[in-house]
């Protein structure tokens, strides 16, 4: 199942996505009317002004008569405010479609993203769902918002155009018009052209600032490497194909606009020549000339806007299919609806309904695997009391963190049920498993924010004393004491800022916090000096206390102090029992005691 | 980094400018062509209109009556009308070809220029040393390089021209006006300045607002990524419904103040709609007036009012950039910053570069060597909390040995792995390389002569291949095997679909942590180095994977340096060296080390006690 894609470039206009998206801001209907009335009328006052030109020549010049030119003066003056007025409102009511958009797109995709499973996460990388939520929307919200307003001004500008030719003078109006249709189609042809070349030029100049952040993170790499040379001369290679790209598409921007005016001034030509004719035979009035060329001055703007925001609709497109598609994704882990009748939703759990978990952990007869054809369980099977800790070790890939991939319910088995208490898991909501769940993952994860916000994750109305009490049991207290700032130390992204170790201890104590039934722990591989290393043991120690729990173990003493180690191979259990007994059998254990875990 | 000043940063943008300066004066004299015959449209309308449907004389202007009278005069004129539209058309053909010349001019200017700045700004980047970058933000440094260049790069395709087209405009457009009448002249720029000035205050003033509403939006991508990045930690503590708030506050905190931007916008869009048509209305009253008095043809009203339309616009414009002027000197200023930091090699905060290239044997040696890292700054490579010194430090490696480092992080192990590259320079004391000290060897020589993986290394966005070969790309496949097979790694990288074509990053595998690791060991086993160092290289690899890398290195010849808690690591070297707070507190072989009973005795114990016990 394709859950994204960067081919999607299609040409072919798709109205069904469109009245997707445009159901979603459903509620900015209203507001859109009424743009797209005063659209019209900006429109059709834009389309006065020539023929208040001709009206001057015809109405106090050619008579030689200044009766009426002040109140002519001042119907002037009253359009010029109501045009201010009007405009005034189409930027604000476009502003706020723009922003509604954003906001509203934004807003559903993000909680969209709390019902998808994990495995979609496991499966998309993050930057293109990144990428999803802040250009594509925002692309979308200008077009939406923008669009509306050029095309509604485009049409309502070339209507009273060509309507108030008409009225004036029907012969000269078609010889004019005659233009339109070259224009049109030289317009679309542009457009087309300058969007495509300029998405090379995005695509190239996203490269440069990948080979940029690329140089920047490298330097201590490169400079032991000595590729400094290497990688300039790749790096201007880059940027030297950017140069030819972007100076293309810029000459192709700028041939548009003067071959429209080109284009117009034949318009201008007929009109003047034409209508000069018959001014001579008295057929016309100098008025009308004069309004005529005033029309063929400014109709090519309209045209062009038009075609302008035809063509970025197209473009926009697959911004619009990409967005879709990840509303659209369905989430392939759900509650049924009896169960979100009964315990809420993720963004509304129903806390009150929840029944209490004591932590027994039931796979009867469960197969899954990640890709066809090759099963990581099969027909598994396994009971683990309420309290009992569980040390899961085995090479990659036998199966460890499937397993606990399937308790967490991020992953669904393929046959076979997951019971917790005897019931299964389907018939309680994942909140409520979740709710239940304390998980330490191999590299421990911290928010931006200060050390004492990261533990409170784990309780959200925990206070400050049972935030250092949780620190306290697992030893966690006196480190994060003795750094700079202690609890109120602010920690960068991803816990930039703390050594490996110290990320792992705020992160058990969050984990205590919870208090949680459910224990996992993925733990570290990578090693940490001896003293944190003891810190990290004794805390591991206490949090598996009381609590049924499962460890992906890499560390002996852990292993050691487990109620029951199962060893996995090819996802099946091929021993299990206690440390002891496992050690005197002199199997697999035993061996992999040798040679596969840190000896720490 | 207070270097720059005005001064600097108006230095960047000339000096960006001046070797452009052939094509801006062509795309100058492009536009000022352009202006003059787009001038010459409207005047051509006037003559049409008042001297040959009309019988007025012809317009004031002796180019105009040239070239009438080239065409056969008036007469000729009203025989062949049209001989008048071809001019028209003839003339904006002329003034398209000019937009269309400066168009391109300063586009290539600007791209040319542009590319120049990105390439000295990469290879800047690349030899300031590590401690700066250890210091500086990258995402600082990547906003400098990308959105900072390009808002220069703006400025120079677009921007300038747009000042250039509107002053064309203004110098030439007011003669010609003058000539036709002078008082409606006056009445035809009278709101002009007002225009323009309303514009360039609106904009300098709105900044704020604009900036604002950027920051809400940075804020909003950040919180996503971080939502994004920990998604395992939100399920696992069922947090959504906090996460959403989270979120939905930030977003509706963008949409306030992105919408009360737009509402300033609104406000200044009215306002200067009214302007512009009040000016246009006040030209067409007063010249309609002067017309009825016959002051002047309706031919010239109709060039002020054309006129007028082309000057309105350009005008209100230039008040839009020349308010954003201010922030291209700011990017030049951000630019400049990077640029004025000294390389590697002009550093007064390091050695100098070093001439000397000998032939690299391996035997090392440090003598009463002391560093500390400057203020505020940390080890790059190890980004740990506490920044660690060396004090006073000495030992000897002879060639081919096999050191290992042990010691808690921060107490200076990799320290002396960064000095011994080069990447600092220590503040008093000597390191020797067979004997030469190594501050008068060239920098890249002494860095081409040493293998060094970090403990998280850096893999680049290319093949698995290239990665492997990136110093010696003319290895053969067989070199690139052979050092894979050493590093235990080549038998995974043959499990993916593409074997060593498979890329590397976002667009291709994700590789572990322990088999990026492998990929780097493979990578500085290639290049054949007389020293290895293996900065806890091995840290995320199994024991067993770890015990085979080990014997493959034991069999080169080269001097190396492995640093590792593990001590059955460690207990193969040659010597181990136990470093504690910037100090070697013990140097010995293991062995001895063993029965001494000193630190590395204690660690053994702690690792392998509660095991021996119960094997």
């Amino acid at each position: 199942m394709p859950t994204y894609s960067d081919q999607v470039r299609s040409t072919e206009f798709a109205p069904r996505l469109w009245l997707d998206l445009f159901r979603r801001a459903r509620f900015l209907r209203p507001t859109m009317i009424r743009l797209a009335l005063i659209m019209i009328g900006v429109g059709v006052i834009d389309a006065l002004f020539p023929a208040l030109n001709g009206f001057a020549v015809d109405r106090f010049v050619t008579r030689q008569s200044v009766d009426g030119l002040g109140a002519f003066a001042g119907f002037y003056l009253a359009l010029a405010a109501l045009q201010g007025v009007l405009i005034w409102l189409l930027v604000a009511l476009a502003g706020r479609i723009e922003v509604g958009v954003i906001h509203r797109f934004r807003q559903d995709a993000f909680m969209h993203l709390q019902h998808l499973s994990m495995s979609y996460f496991d499966r998309t990388p993050r930057g293109w769902i990144m990428t999803r939520l802040t250009s594509d929307v925002q692309r979308l919200g200008e077009i939406v918002a923008w669009g509306l307003v050029d095309v509604a001004w485009g049409l309502a500008a070339m209507a009273a155009t060509a309507a108030a030719m008409l009225l004036l003078d029907v012969r000269l109006a078609l010889i004019v018009l005659t233009v339109v249709p070259p224009l049109a189609l030289i317009s679309v042809w542009f457009q087309r052209r300058v969007l495509t070349e300029q998405r090379h030029v995005r695509r190239l100049n996203s490269e440069i600032s990948a080979a940029f952040n690329e140089g920047i993170v490298a330097t201590p790499t490169t400079k032991t490497l000595v590729r400094e040379a290497a990688n300039l001369e790749e790096f201007s290679r880059l940027t030297g194909r950017m140069r030819g790209a972007a100076i293309r598409a810029a000459s192709f921007s700028s041939l548009y606009l003067p071959l429209v005016i080109l284009i117009g001034s034949v318009g201008t030509a007929l009109a003047i020549v034409h209508g000069g004719m018959r001014v001579q035979l008295g057929t016309l009035t100098l008025g009308t000339v004069v309004a005529f060329v005033g029309y063929t001055v400014m109709f090519f703007e309209p045209v062009r806007e038009v075609a302008r925001v035809l063509t970025e609709f197209q473009a926009a497109q697959s911004a619009a299919e990409r967005l879709s598609s990840l509303l659209t994704t369905a989430p392939e882990i759900v509650d049924s609806q009896a169960v979100v009748a009964k315990f809420g939703t993720v963004l509304a759990p129903q806390r009150d309904a929840w029944p209490a978990m004591h932590g027994r952990v039931t796979f009867e007869r469960v197969s899954f695997s990640y890709s066809e054809g090759e099963p990581v369980l099969e027909d598994f099977s396994l009971d683990v009391a309420a309290g009992q800790s569980v040390a899961l070790i085995g090479e990659t890939g036998a199966g460890k963190s499937t397993i606990v991939n399937l308790i967490c319910r991020f992953y669904e088995p393929a046959a076979g049920r997951i019971l917790i208490d005897g019931v299964d898991i389907r018939e309680r909501s994942l909140t409520w498993l979740h709710g239940h769940l304390g998980y330490v993952l191999q590299t421990p994860h911290l928010f931006r924010g200060t050390i004492r916000d990261n533990i409170r994750y784990g309780r959200l109305d925990a206070d400050d004393e049972q935030i250092e009490q949780a620190a306290r049991l697992v030893a966690a207290d006196e480190v994060i004491r003795a750094l700079e700032g202690g609890y109120a130390r602010a920690v960068g992204e991803g816990g930039a800022g703390l050594s490996t170790g110290e990320k792992q201890l705020v992160s058990f104590a969050r984990a205590v916090l919870a208090d949680p039934r459910l224990f996992i722990l993925d733990e570290a591989t990578s090693s940490i000096d001896t003293e944190t290393e003891l810190r990290i043991q004794r805390a591991t120690r206490h949090l598996l206390q009381g609590r049924t729990s499962f460890v992906i173990a890499h560390r002996l003493s852990t292993i050691r102090n487990a109620d029951r180690i199962l060893v996995l191979e090819h996802g099946r259990i091929v021993e299990d029992g206690r440390h002891s007994e496992l050690m005197r059998a002199a199997g697999n254990y035993a061996r992999l005691v040798q040679e596969q875990i840190a000896v720490v | 980094m207070a270097l720059s000043d005005r001064t600097t940063d108006n230095r960047l943008l000339y000096g960006m400018l001046a070797p452009q300066l052939p094509r801006l004066i062509g795309a100058i004299a492009a536009t000022a062509l352009a202006t003059l015959c787009a001038f010459a449209v409207p005047l051509m309308v006037q003559t049409m209109i008042d001297s040959v449907f009309g019988s007025a004389p012809l317009p004031p202007f002796r180019s105009i009556r040239l070239l009438v009278a080239a065409v056969g005069g008036v007469d000729s004129l009203r025989a062949h009308l049209w001989l008048g539209g071809l001019l028209i058309i003839g003339f904006t053909l002329v003034d398209s070809a000019g937009v269309f010349t400066a168009g391109r001019l300063s586009a290539v200017a600007a791209e040319r220029g542009a590319r120049v700045l990105r390439d000295r700004l990469y290879g800047h980047l690349q030899s300031v040393s590590v401690a700066y970058h250890a210091q500086a933000s990258s995402g600082d440094l990547l906003q400098r390089c990308t959105s900072d260049l390009d808002t220069i790069r703006r400025f120079f395709a677009i921007q300038l021209s747009e000042v250039g087209r509107a002053l064309a405009m203004v110098v030439l457009a007011i003669p010609v006006m003058l000539r036709l009448h002078p008082g409606l002249t006056m009445v035809a720029v009278a709101l002009l300045p007002v225009a323009f000035g309303f514009t360039y205050r609106f904009f300098a003033d709105v900044q704020k607002a604009f900036e604002r509403s950027d920051e809400a939006e940075a804020e909003l991508s950040a919180l996503l990524q971080e939502h994004l990045s920990g998604i395992r930690v939100v399920r696992a503590f069922a947090r959504e419904p906090w996460e959403f708030r989270r979120f939905a506050r930030r977003n509706e905190y963008h949409r306030r103040v992105t919408m009360k931007l737009l509402m300033l916008l609104a406000r200044y869009w009215g306002t200067s709609t009214v302007l512009v048509i009040i000016q246009l209305g006040a030209v067409l009253v007063a010249g309609t007036l002067l017309a009825s008095r016959g002051e002047i043809t309706v031919g010239a009203l109709l060039v002020f009012l054309m006129l007028e339309q082309m000057l309105l616009w350009p005008i209100r414009q230039m008040g839009m950039v020349l308010a954003d002027l201010g922030k291209a000197r700011v990017a030049a200023g951000r630019i400049a910053e990077i640029l004025a930091q000294p390389s590697e090699d002009a550093d007064p905060q390091l050695a100098g570069p070093g001439t000397l290239q000998p032939p690299v044997r391996g035997k090392i040696e440090f003598r009463n060597v002391s560093f500390a890292y400057p203020a505020g700054q940390q080890s790059p490579v190890e980004r740990e909390a506490r920044a660690p010194t060396i004090a006073e430090l000495s030992f000897t490696i002879e060639s081919g040995q096999t050191i290992g480092f042990l010691g808690a992080t921060g107490s200076g192990k990799t320290t002396v792995l960064m000095l011994l590259a080069r990447l600092y320079d220590p503040d008093s004391g000597e390191i020797l390389i067979d004997g030469v000290d190594i501050t008068r060897i060239e920098r890249r020589w002494m860095r081409r002569h040493i293998g060094f993986v970090m403990q998280e290394p850096f893999l680049f966005a290319r093949t698995l291949r290239e990665n492997i070969s990136l110093v010696r790309r003319s290895a053969h496949e067989m070199e690139v095997f052979a050092a894979a097979r050493s590093a235990a790694i080549h038998e995974v990288i043959e499990s993916f679909q593409e074997g060593y074509e498979t890329p590397v990053g976002e667009k291709g595998v994700t590789l572990s942590g322990g088999q990026k690791q492998r990929v780097a060991i493979a990578r500085a086993l290639l290049t054949g180095s007389p020293i290895l160092v293996f900065d806890d290289s091995l840290s995320a690899v199994d024991t067993r994977t770890d015990a085979r890398i080990r014997e493959a290195l034991f069999e080169r010849q080269a001097t190396t340096i492995l640093v590792s808690h593990r001590t059955t690591t460690l207990v193969r070297c040659d010597k181990v060296f136990v470093f504690d707070n910037g100090r070697l507190v013990e140097q010995d072989s293991p062995r001895s080390l063993l029965s001494t009973g000193g630190h590395f005795a204690r660690t053994w114990q702690q690792q392998h006690g509660a095991q021996n016990a119960d094997l």
